[in-house]
């Protein structure tokens, strides 16, 4: 407990109470000066009065009438018809007062307008004149850090039982007499104060929380702990440091600031999906998200691919879309299977609690938040010109027709003609496009498209506002927000639409206490197909390929589609013919609509001291409506004219409720402290989808599926339920030795017959050095605790009917057939990591500065497997679990802090390592490789990361013949061409296909070897600054793209590297990229480690400058705060990475096997950077 | 409040089996599945759908045993999946067409063998059991039949069993190739049990007829002359018959005409149930000029052999139904008249020449109806000649059926003709390569290994 003098006075002008209708206007307006006299109304008030034997009341009664005091009193205490006599001319309502009640045993006080009577009890014996002068009354109002009373706070006289609790407007009034030396105030959450008495009538207290002291609640997942006792590994973001993001989802807002937990974005796309992984990736083919609870509630991860797809390499959607940032109180990560095993089965990739905001006992509190930002592209990638692009295409087909020539020993050369090409025989791949030219003519002013220029728009506007109501009375709390966010896409008709509203309130009587949350939203994404293949109409990837030479659009204002080629000259030319990325991003309507439900109610009950039952009940409920329709006036690839419009609508529901029970006690004896957790619940998900695709529709004009043809359909449905015990103890002896022994049994019907459940123990144990008495008095160490614990998680992400030998249709033309699906295996279970986590926590300097040190290894073992096994079966493969993955690793978060000046701040610095090895595989330990999206291969194997990056590998340019004939090369290949490294040392070079894989290697792999993090806050009087850094070292990327836009073959658009390609073997260009040649020659587009890019970076995430109104300044506008804010958010980003995110990982829908397929760069949807206004009022 | 709490605890156990017992809503689980006769029909439906499937009939035999013989040549050379190293006999035991043939088999052959092993305990009527049991054994016969001359011994597995008893096979090195002669015995048990048991007519399914005509090639095959000329001459004029149009005979308009025994059927206008067309890969298949040049000018049959431009390349005559959503609709004729009235010639002449008897009736049936001339003993005038008459009308009338590879292996003439077609093979080359990654898997050298040459 802190000394505190009271170094502040009560103030009556800070507490003065006005109506709604005045806050709206004044929230509205911003700008109003009313000018309410009611602060002073006491001292200024003066009242003439000439009154003889009235009754006390009529005396109330006139001063009533005469003035806008009101009298406040219990008539059962106060003798209202005792006669009186008042005269006074113009006296303060004080003077008048004390008139009337002189004699009497009644006492007041004035507040405000309001006049509060109390009983003084009479006296039994005269009293001294000593207590008589000494006994006094002594009035308060208790607040929090932004002046919100606080209802129910405990003020009691030090050293006696005497005290009281503050009421609804944070007031508290308490009789005491002279040897009284001193108050204690405390309310929960808030560090306890003493005060010291000296001659003042009226105090205000102002309580600091406990935030930054050890004393902080961490949530640990059916319970909490405080900070300083907790023995697991967890990671906290509270609302503060959210506060000045400007995101859509609270998980961008987390990046950077948990040592050990990775939030990738992946994607830019609005409402896209952002992954978080906590200590790396566990499993191959399970799973690899955590769990996210929330306000306890577990959702259910399977909202993921809710809409379906309409192109393979869609991002799923954010199953957090939902949550609105500004509603999370805090966020806590458990990190360690210790930490994570109470949630069992589900633990294994760590657990995300998110708390939403409270309201707390007072007045109401309106606050209205609002953030305007504009949007634009982060990156651009240079790009040739159309003049540029025509010299390239130019080099590429003389090369071709050279190597035509010098394969058929005829005579020519580049000076050829196209009708002396033809005429030698030559392919169209030899031919100079006609349309290329007039560039090579040098004519100036011709078409010079800039494809990225066209798709992006750089004044993306995002909106997010919120406003929120809470306060409550002891009994009742409540917390009621509304919240909008409109995202423009930076990628034209792209952009995320949100609404959503969120009701928490808290009951309490005695030993019963209840809440209910809930929180319903609707969002709206407008989507557009960017991600991936061109031939998938990609339109980033198409954006980037297209040749710059076509226009958007005909003199008649219609789309171009010049490029598309085929039955046109430029396909006539051997030209790949590629869709006008703008009309693909414009025509084609696609849009997904996600109503969220998602609510919770509890009953809590004290049956003794100590012991509460705790019934809880939520679910989570989605909607998602899908409709799609790409329009006739979209032509297809390969297709001149209007092409056969494709609709497709789909509905998803999903349903996924909970039950617990839990039943916890918690005792203090002696140095002894407990605390047991027994618990019971139950949870189900059933998800349900329809979807219909149609054709032929007659035109463009409807474009619901009614008007077409419905050419497929189908409803699916499915459902998991899971049944579990939960038991706990957290002990303590002497708060220096802590143990945390806990146990949850899961069934799930995911599982195999034989093995439905399963036991997930966990012990953990901290020892508080700080507190032993060698430590306990030392200044300069102010904390330091050892921590170690080993528990055991599942991962249960398998799909809901694995275990189970499906039937499928096997039809015979219209005779319907049933046949085996999937091989039955009754002993299918979870994937189990075994993790041990060692910690140190260190404070020095009343914790000025703080360190936190992690080191763990996780075992993931019986992963489940998709392992080949004997066609006798009538399988061709089986899941089965097999196999061990590892991850370890450290963390470092380091805190610097200075709350003792004017000028306050803090610094933290977190980094962190992991290292993925695959230990064991199918019985033979097979690697498995599978191929990406193009020619490139992924290989999981034991001793490597999972997924790594398995390509050939460059050995620079054949700069010479000599050199093309003295080593191992391809059949085709010529001077100029890549020179791949004979890694098999065999003599020859073979990738892939039916022929060997020797000459492939390991060339990279998608995870950093570390990542770090820096975040801070500087405040200085009405200033402050806050920033967050984000860093990633060592990962790479497998730049795909690269193969269509590096490719020197002058089909697509290329980067600039190209200028510097090879030209002849004296001129050499950078010695990467090769000769320019339509047909390629020596197979350079192979997948090797020259597609595979460094990705790592670094990113300021986030700058943030505030300025608080001055308090003068608020007062004047009766509000409590108002801040004005300016944020940057994803300012830049250093990378070496030549695409447009280093984090990007494009194959999430394809084969479900995204987890060995990670890290490939097919084209993606940029990220942005947002530089946003805010303002923040309080009232 | 106790009592609540107690309640819900006590409620809740005893109903948590239930509760996280839960079979798929969207699909069927074999558990529960197998117990009604129709459960038995869309079981044996699926066995029929095996052949059908892309890893059988429908996209890979016009491969592993078409563009095999002489009758069809795939020079695609650049293609990832090597239809055209099948053709030039050097495909690699990782050859894609060679995996999706024995893993068609097998799944097949296991679909098969849930029939038959469950529906003894199933009460149902007793001629639609029998009748559902024989189908399966007809297929199961067909499927071991192709299994047995594209791989000679495989393994024979004759009841359902489970990934896990197959590992367990494994483990105890149980799982080995069968001989080829344990095979055939099954295969006619099989097919002695549904010539039986099926019935003379039965819409595109198998009925007592194509089980003769099954087994009388099987017999042809294994050089039971006698049996196999007796077998087919069950079936000559019961319900079959000679179309006097050849054309007519593959006209999609006219399936399942009196000619075709048993065919694989496939329906362009049903998602899922044509075919890519057959010896169509992107205009790489040729039917070669030799075939063509076999065909005598008046020869009615070499018009269907020719091809024509489909939507997705060239198309033999024989198979052609312009695409429709992707996918073709011809049927393959697995068992025809004129194929049985030429195995009959050809036992019988195996049995004794005798000058212008039977045999020469029935070549002479396929012959006239083709537009050309009769043959006598003037022309054919030993057993030798009449058996390579009998081997060419067949290159001619069955061409590119998938039977011209099996009939060159039949008669001993695989070598000498192939040399014809400008391809050296040797005996080793008889037999396909058992796919790696089955080899890798069971990995047992003795029991189960990798055919010579490979």
């Amino acid at each position: 407990m802190k000394n505190f003098n009271l170094n502040k006075s009560f103030q009556s002008e800070k507490l003065i109470r006005f109506n709604l209708k005045m806050k709206l206007t004044a929230l509205l307006l911003l700008v109003s000066f009313f000018n309410i006299h009611a602060n002073s109304y006491s001292q200024n008030k003066k009242i003439s009065l000439a009154l003889n034997q009235v009754t006390v009341e009529e005396v109330f009664g006139a001063i009533e009438a005469l003035s806008e005091f009101r009298f406040l009193y219990n008539t059962n205490k106060i003798d209202l018809n005792r006669k009186v006599s008042v005269h006074a001319k113009k006296q303060r309502i004080s003077s008048i007062l004390k008139q009337i009640f002189v004699d009497s045993n009644v006492s007041f006080v004035v507040k405000n307008t309001q006049i509060i009577l109390t009983n003084v009890a009479p006296a039994v014996a005269p009293p001294t004149e000593k207590t008589i002068m000494q006994q006094r009354n002594l009035t308060g109002t208790v607040v929090d850090e932004n002046g919100v009373p606080l209802a129910g706070a405990t003020v009691l006289v030090k050293g006696t039982t005497n005290g009281t609790t503050t009421d609804f407007d944070g007031k508290f009034s308490l009789q005491i007499d002279g040897s009284d030396t001193a108050l204690l105030v405390s309310y929960i959450g808030f560090s306890s104060m003493e005060i010291t008495i000296s001659d003042q009538d009226e105090l205000y207290v102002q309580l600091v929380s406990e935030t930054s002291s050890l004393d902080e609640v961490v949530l640990v997942g059916y319970g909490s702990v405080r900070k300083g006792d907790v023995s697991t590994s967890v990671g906290v973001v509270n609302a503060e440091d959210l506060n000045n993001q400007i995101t859509t989802g609270f998980d961008q807002a987390i990046s950077g600031k948990i040592a050990g937990v990775q939030v990738l974005q992946t994607s830019g796309s609005p409402g896209g999906n952002v992954s978080i992984r906590v200590r790396g990736t566990a499993s191959i083919g399970a799973g690899n998200d955590p769990l996210y609870v929330i306000d306890g509630i577990p959702l259910s991860n399977d909202t993921k691919f809710a809409g379906g797809n309409t192109s393979l390499y869609e991002t799923p959607t954010n199953p957090l879309n939902a949550i609105n940032t500004n509603d999370i109180e805090s966020i806590q990560i458990l990190k360690d299977a210790a930490a994570a095993a109470i949630y069992g089965s589900r633990g294994s990739n760590g657990v995300v609690l998110i708390t939403t905001k409270k309201g707390k006992s007072g007045k109401l509190n309106i606050n209205y938040n609002v953030n305007v930002g504009m949007q634009s592209v982060t990156k651009r990638i240079d790009l040739l010109d159309a003049y540029q692009y025509s010299l390239l295409t130019r080099d590429a087909r003389n090369n071709t027709y050279q190597d035509y020539l010098d394969k058929n020993n005829i005579n020519g050369g580049a000076s050829d003609s196209n009708a002396t090409r033809t005429a030698n025989g030559a392919p169209s791949a030899a031919l100079i496009p006609h349309q290329i030219l007039p560039y090579l003519d040098g004519k100036q002013g011709l078409t010079n498209t800039d494809w990225q220029d066209e798709i992006f728009n750089n004044d993306a506007l995002m909106t997010i506002q919120t406003l929120t109501f809470s306060g409550g009375s002891e009994n009742i709390k409540y917390f009621v927000s509304g919240n909008y966010l409109n995202q423009e896409g930076v990628v034209i008709n792209s952009g995320f639409k949100k609404y959503g509203t969120r009701i928490n309130l808290d009951f309490k009587s005695g030993k019963f206490h209840a809440g209910v949350n809930i929180a319903p939203s609707f969002s709206v994404t407008d989507k557009v197909n960017s991600e991936g293949r061109y031939a998938d109409e990609g339109i980033i990837a198409l954006a980037l390929g297209s040749a710059p030479i076509f226009p958007v659009y005909n003199a008649d204002g219609t789309y171009n589609f010049d490029g598309n080629g085929n039955t046109r000259p430029w396909g006539g030319y051997s030209q790949t013919g590629q869709l006008n990325p703008v009309a693909v991003a414009n025509l084609s309507q696609d849009e997904l609509s996600q109503f969220n439900f998602l609510g919770s109610t509890f009953f809590e009950y004290e049956f003794i001291d100590g012991l509460t039952y705790k019934l809880s009940i939520g679910a989570d409920l989605n909607n998602f409506r899908r409709s799609y329709y790409r329009p006739s006036s979209l032509e297809k690839r390969f297709t001149e004219g209007s092409s056969n419009p494709i609709g497709y609508s789909r509905t998803d529901q999903f349903v996924n409720w909970v039950i617990e029970n839990t039943l916890n006690y918690n005792k203090q004896i002696e140095d002894h402290s407990i605390n047991v957790l027994l618990g019971y619940t139950a949870q189900k998900n059933q998800s349900e989808s329809n979807s219909l695709s149609a054709t032929n529709f007659p035109n463009d004009l409807v474009q619901t599926l009614n008007a077409g043809t419905v050419t497929n359909g189908e409803s699916r449905k499915e459902e998991y339920s899971l049944l579990s015990y939960l038991a706990r103890i957290q002990y303590g002896y002497k708060n220096k030795y802590l143990l945390t022994p806990s146990i949850r049994a899961d069934g799930s019907s995911r599982f195999g017959a034989n093995n439905k459940w399963g036991l997930f123990p966990s012990l953990s144990a901290a020892w508080k050095v700080k507190n032993e008495a060698f430590l306990e008095d030392s200044e300069a160490i102010s904390d330091l605790k050892i921590r170690a614990s080993y528990g055991v998680t599942g991962n249960f992400d398998i799909g809901n009917y694995v275990s189970q030998g499906l039937i499928g249709s096997s039809n015979y033309l219209a005779q319907s057939g049933l046949a085996p699906l999937t091989a039955r295996n009754e002993d299918l279970t979870w994937e189990k990591t075994f993790s041990t986590n060692f910690g140190l926590n260190l404070g020095f300097l009343k914790n000025k500065i703080s360190l936190e040190v992690d080191h763990y290894i996780s075992n993931t073992e019986d992963l489940l497997l998709e392992l080949p096994v004997s066609t006798v079966s009538g399988f061709d493969t089986s899941l089965q679990n097999i196999g061990r993955v590892q991850n370890r690793g450290w963390e470092f978060l380091l805190g610097f802090r200075n709350n003792d000046h004017k000028f306050k701040w803090d610094v933290n610095f977190n980094i962190s390592t992991n290292k993925n090895e695959v230990k064991q595989l199918g019985p033979e330990n097979e690697p498995i490789i599978v191929k990406g999206g193009a020619s490139n291969f992924f290989i999981t194997r034991v001793g490597d990361p999972i997924g790594s990056y398995y390509t050939l590998v460059t050995d620079g340019i054949f700069e010479t013949q000599e050199e093309l004939d003295n080593n191992p090369s391809l059949p085709n290949a010529r001077v100029g061409d890549i020179r791949y490294k004979d890694v098999s040392g065999d003599g020859s070079i073979t990738q892939g296909g039916n022929a060997s894989q020797e000459d492939r290697t390991i060339t990279g792999s998608y995870y950093p070897d570390y990542t770090f993090g820096i975040s801070g806050g500087f405040n200085y009087e009405n200033f402050d600054l806050g920033f967050t850094i984000q860093a990633s070292q060592g990962n790479e990327v497998m730049n795909i793209l690269s193969r269509y836009i590096n490719n020197v073959e002058g089909n697509f658009n290329n980067r600039t590297d190209v200028l510097n390609r090879w030209v002849s073997s004296s001129d050499t260009g950078n010695g990467v990229i090769y000769r320019a040649n339509r047909v390629a020659s020596g197979n350079n587009g192979w997948t090797s480690d020259w597609h595979v890019e460094d990705g790592s970076f670094i990113r300021l995430q986030n700058v943030s400058l505030g300025y608080n109104f001055s308090e003068k300044f608020i007062e004047k506008m009766k509000i409590d705060r108002f801040r004005l804010s300016l944020t940057g958010q994803n300012l830049f980003t250093i990378s070496d990475y030549s695409g447009y995110n280093p984090e990007v990982n494009g194959r999430f829908n394809v084969g479900g096997l995204n987890n060995i397929t990670p890290g490939e760069d097919y084209g993606t949807y940029p990220l942005s950077k947002t530089i946003s206004l805010g303002l923040n009022v309080s009232f | 409040m106790r009592y609540i709490l107690v309640g819900t605890i006590v409620l809740s156990s005893s109903c948590s089996r239930e509760f996280i017992n839960l079979e798929s809503l969207s699909e069927a689980t074999t558990e529960g599945f197998y117990t009604s006769s129709d459960d038995f029909n869309n079981a044996v439906v699926a066995c029929y759908d095996a052949l059908q499937s892309n890893d059988l009939y429908g996209q890979t035999f016009d491969k592993m045993l078409g563009i095999r013989a002489d009758d069809a040549v795939d020079d695609n050379a650049s293609a990832s999946a090597r239809a055209s190293d099948i053709d030039k006999f050097i495909e690699s035991a990782s050859n894609t067409f060679v995996a999706r043939a024995w893993k068609g088999t097998f799944i097949g052959i296991s679909r098969c063998n849930i029939v038959i092993s469950k529906i003894d305990n199933v009460d149902i009527d007793a001629t639609q059991k029998s009748r559902l049991k024989a189908e399966a054994y007809f297929l199961r016969a067909l499927l071991y039949f192709n299994a047995v001359r594209i791989w000679g011994d495989v393994p024979l597995i004759t009841e359902e069993q489970s990934v896990q008893q197959t590992n367990q096979q494994i483990q105890d090195e149980t799982l080995i190739r069968n001989s080829i002669a344990e095979v055939y015995n099954t295969i006619v048990d099989d097919l002695q049990f549904a010539e039986q048991n099926l019935p003379l007519s039965n819409g595109v399914r198998a009925t007592s007829g194509a089980a003769k005509a099954l087994l009388g090639k099987v017999y042809l095959t294994r050089g039971n002359y006698e049996s196999a000329a007796s077998k087919l001459n069950e079936i000559i004029g019961g319900n079959y018959g000679l179309l006097s149009d050849f054309a007519g005979v593959f006209d999609v308009e006219n399936k399942n005409n009196k000619e075709i025994i048993f065919a694989i059927s496939y329906n362009k206008n049903i998602s899922g149930e044509g075919h890519p067309a057959w010896f169509s890969d992107a205009n790489f298949v040729i039917v070669p000029q030799s075939l063509l040049d076999a065909y005598d000018s008046d020869d009615k049959r070499r018009a269907l052999v020719e091809t024509q431009p489909g939507t997705s390349g060239l198309i033999p005559g024989k198979f052609f139904d312009e695409e429709f959503q992707g996918q073709t609709g011809s049927d393959f004729p697995l068992l025809r008249y004129s194929d049985v009235l030429l195995m009959r010639a050809e036992a019988l002449n195996e049995v004794g020449y005798i000058a212008d008897g039977e045999a020469f009736e029935l070549l002479n049936k396929i012959r006239t109806r083709a537009g050309l001339a009769s043959l006598t003993s003037a022309d054919l005038k030993n057993q030798q000649e009449f058996r390579s008459a009998v081997l060419f009308e067949r290159k001619l009338e069955l061409a590119l059926e998938f039977d011209r590879w099996f009939d060159l292996l039949r008669t001993g003439t695989a070598i000498s003709e192939m040399e014809k077609a400008g391809i050296k093979i040797t005996s080793s080359d008889f037999l396909f390569p058992i796919p790696q990654s089955e080899i890798e898997i069971v990995n047992n050298p003795t029991g189960f290994p990798q055919n010579p040459g490979y």
